[in-house]
């Protein structure tokens, strides 16, 4: 099927709408969109649904500002690290303008991880070719720890971790294939199924969440603010993004290096890259540029270690992977020698997406927003309700599978109220099964001899980066603490 | 805050129940399936009993969450998700569907009028999406 096929450009539209409308949304992620997409997709041409999903992850990341703009309450956590500026910007130049930087930042980011993503995943494939499973150990165990040190909160980020991948281990083992944890019980021999958890984790979750959390605050209307508006939206932000095209591109290339590291993502990219500009005094034109802009550059990035290692940058793309293996199509350097033309069709898929979809879908997006925002909240729980229970039984037709989107959604509604990140229970979930089969696979060939994970020259080199990371992490963290603690501080004397 | 605190106890429960279980796995010559296992296990205890008794940082809970209605609908929505695998041989897909989505909306504060409304519209895309377009067993 060719990537201009009336088929894929459909999917992209209709992809990017549902992504525009949920990521504005405050409550409904891209992640909640994605997870209710799946079972869909499922019954889709992989290039077909492929699109779609490529289309909604990146508009859903943009859309997130609709609602920072219009109600100071970011769509997804992407949104938050800017959300205070965007609005007084909305304020101060109006909703157009501050939508349009957003949109066009947004995409020319977009654009500039595109082409890294090229770049970046064809190198790493050739390199990966040669990866034993001590490499991918290491690889694996960069993701996990990453994946730990960007949460929020680093002791809930392990244990969140901990648990997606126990979870993970329910099932034959992935190196004896002895069955574990199933209690007797056939449905749970080959594990919790992947999809069916991320709709409870993140579907269900989020609908008893809302029932406890009672009627929460949503975006005012956008098409009033947007009437009319076209050359606020487009050309003067564009003006912008040109006049600082260094930061601009700082910003995209620092963007996808972070969406790069496997388990950092979007949000992360946003908060660094928006604090950097609060520490230069930025304007507020400048820090919405360079969050926006990272974050949706960060999109593109994460699909790098995905395509060509088969580790996930982010959430999204732990359930694209997962995706992947439910339709038998195995990431990594195997799905460069085997199956190119999957792959050129992903990154002629982003390119559209960033040039085409992203600017008029988001134009777009803004007045569906108008209409979604109408719709009662009660509405919306009961709909996503009844679309989790049809998504998770749909997948295997057995409803054995509803108790386990039961109990996950008990899970997942523990968590949030704990203030857990459930997007690390997802990539424990994908993680944890990698990790335990690359190190008992060089654990059995080596008979248990640990020094022969830093034998090989790159599986040293690996663990040295890992050991780099973990430290340079843990500095910077402190740094970004200690130095806006002393912002706030200076903030409030003032 | 309660809420992390229980979490954190509910890890380390977890954890633990990981090792006992982990006994009883079959042994092979060096670390075998049990390994990973108690590995995490040791990673939910030690995390969840530091969360259970560190100083909270979240913020307190909602006064929402300590409502009796809301608790009430909270446990009858799970009621149903539990009882929809019984449910859905006996009635299908689309009825089951339409079910939850009418009782979600229902428990979530909205009238008769718009519960049957979202009950006949997730309803709808049940039968017409999933079962004639799809093919999912009705």
């Amino acid at each position: 099927m060719n990537f201009l096929s009336p088929e894929i450009l459909l999917a992209m539209f209709l992809g990017g709408l549902y992504g525009a409308v949920f990521g504005a949304l405050p409550g409904l992620t891209a992640t909640l969109a994605l997870s209710l997409f799946i079972p869909f997709v499922l019954f889709l041409p992989p290039e077909v649904g492929l699109a779609a999903i490529i289309s909604l992850s990146a508009t859903a990341i943009f859309a997130g500002d609709i609602g920072a703009v219009m109600a100071r309450i970011p769509g997804t956590p992407a949104s938050a690290a800017y959300t205070e500026e965007i609005h007084e910007l909305a304020q101060a130049r109006g909703p157009a303008f501050a939508l349009g930087l957003s949109a066009l930042a947004s995409a020319l980011g977009s654009l500039v991880g595109t082409g890294l993503l090229v770049l970046g995943s064809l190198g790493m494939a050739a390199i990966a070719r040669q990866f034993s499973s001590f490499e991918y150990f290491w690889l694996v165990l960069l993701g996990v720890t990453s994946g730990i040190l960007a949460a929020p909160h680093i002791a809930k980020g392990l244990v969140a971790f901990a648990l997606g991948m126990l979870l993970g281990t329910i099932g034959y083992d992935p190196t004896l294939g002895h069955p574990r944890f199933t209690f007797g019980n056939p449905n749970l021999l080959d594990g919790v199924n992947f999809i069916v958890a991320l709709i409870g984790l993140f579907g269900l979750s989020e609908v008893l969440f809302q029932l406890l959390k009672g009627p929460g605050a949503k975006p005012q209307s956008a098409s009033l603010s947007l009437k009319g508006s076209a050359s606020r939206f487009f050309l003067e932000p564009l003006r912008l993004i040109l006049a600082k095209g260094g930061l601009f591109l700082r910003s995209s290339l620092l963007g996808t290096f972070i969406g790069f590291l496997p388990g950092a993502g979007s949000d992360f990219a946003a908060w660094v890259m928006s604090n950097f500009q609060r520490l230069a005094k930025g304007s507020r034109e400048t820090v919405v540029l360079a969050g926006t802009a990272a974050n949706n550059a960060a999109v593109a990035g994460t699909w790098i270690p995905a395509l060509s290692l088969g580790l996930p940058g982010d959430t999204l793309t732990a359930i694209v992977l997962g995706l992947f293996l439910t339709l038998g199509i195995r990431p990594g350097p195997e799905l460069f020698s085997q199956n190119l033309n999957l792959v050129v069709e992903i990154y002629l898929i982003f390119l559209l997406s960033s040039v085409l979809i992203m600017p008029l879908v988001g134009y777009l997006g803004s007045f569906l927003v108008d209409l979604a925002t109408r719709l009662p909240r009660g509405v919306l729980l009961g709909g996503i309700a009844g679309l989790s229970l049809l998504g998770a039984y749909a997948i295997n037709n057995n409803p054995f599978d509803l108790y386990v989107l039961a109990a996950l959604g008990l899970l997942g509604l523990l968590l949030r109220l704990g203030d857990y990140p459930l997007g690390q229970v997802v990539l424990g979930l994908v993680l944890g099964p990698l990790l335990e089969q690359h190190l008992m696979v060089s654990m059995i060939k080596t008979h248990w001899d640990l020094f022969s994970f830093f034998e090989r020259p790159v599986a040293l080199f690996l663990a040295l980066v890992n050991l780099a990371f973990l430290v340079g992490m843990a500095w910077l963290r402190l740094r970004q603490a200690k130095r806006l603690g002393a912002l706030e501080a200076r903030k409030e004397e003032a | 805050m309660v809420w992390e605190r229980l979490v954190g106890v509910l890890a380390a429960g977890l954890g633990v129940l990981a090792w006992g279980l982990s006994l009883d796995l079959p042994k092979a010559q060096g670390p075998g399936p049990e390994l990973f296992p108690r590995i995490l296990g040791t990673a939910l205890v030690l995390g969840g009993l530091y969360l259970a008794w560190a100083r909270s940082e979240g913020p307190p809970p909602s006064q929402a969450a300590g409502r009796a209605g809301v608790k009430a609908a909270l446990l009858l929505l799970l009621l149903l998700f539990l009882l929809a695998p019984s449910l859905l041989p006996r009635l299908g897909v689309a009825p089951t569907t339409a079910l939850m989505a009418g009782a979600g909306t229902l428990l979530a504060g909205e009238g008769l009028a718009r519960a049957l409304a979202a009950a006949l519209a997730l309803g709808a895309l049940a039968y017409l999406v999933f079962v004639r377009l799809l093919g999912v067993p009705a």
